[in-house]
């Protein structure tokens, strides 16, 4: 499954908390018609570099879609840092 | 055979119970039924989803606490990625992974011997317990 939510949350000690709640299935829309300008670009990339694009492509997207899960949590004294992809 | 099932069938035996309630007896127990249940335990341990890193700092500066989860299904795509390194790469992180004292050859890394690297990270457990950290990696 692709991510399709993002959360990100700083705390620092003396800095305004940050916190972003970021919806990725809006973006991939959003990016969807890009697709037109980064495959050509990445087959030409990848005809110079003699990597396979299709699966350069394939296993780049295999990597996107297993970010879903992801999370990472750190609390230190004077900063916290929290991030979530569902 | 769990005893549950042994004591229906001998009533069933026994004539005490028909088939049917036989049947449904043994399906209310939550056991396979027919000529092709497998009678014997699934010694596959189900799959981990996640590796856990876990660190709990009381250092003399002030506690930390690290909580990782990576799914095991990123660990696979990112091995499967490394097989599109181009040589010259891999061979400059082979030299870098044995500088730092890991000889390892990243060429070996391939995708038919993947999962059975993932499968042997489901038993991973490391615990390590410090006067000032307790760390732990482990899969769920």
């Amino acid at each position: 499954m692709i991510p399709l939510v993002l959360t990100v949350r700083v705390l620092a000690q003396g800095e305004r908390p940050t916190r972003v709640w970021l919806p990725l299935f809006l973006i991939w829309i959003l990016l969807a018609p890009l697709l037109v300008i980064i495959v050509p670009v990445v087959m030409v990339l990848g005809a110079l570099s003699g990597i396979n694009p299709f699966s350069a492509l394939s296993r780049l997207g295999a990597v996107f879609c297993a970010l879903s899960g992801t999370h990472v949590e750190v609390e230190a004294p004077d900063a916290s840092v929290f991030v979530h992809i569902t | 055979m769990s005893e549950d099932r042994r004591q229906i069938l001998g009533m069933l035996a026994e004539g005490k119970i028909t088939a049917d309630e036989a049947e449904r007896l043994i399906a209310a127990l939550g056991e396979p039924t027919g000529p092709y249940a497998d009678p014997r335990p699934d010694p596959r341990p189900s799959r981990a989803k996640y590796l856990r890193v876990v660190v709990d700092s009381n250092d003399p500066s002030g506690p930390a606490k690290v909580n990782v989860r990576v799914p095991m299904q990123l660990l696979r795509a990112g091995v499967r990625l490394s097989a599109l390194l181009p040589v010259q790469a891999r061979e400059q992180i082979n030299a870098a992974l044995a500088r730092q004292g890991m000889p390892f050859d990243l060429s070996q890394l391939r995708p038919e011997n993947l999962e059975d690297l993932v499968d042997q990270l489901s038993d991973l457990t490391v615990d390590v317990d410090d006067s000032h950290a307790k760390v732990r990696v482990f899969c769920e």
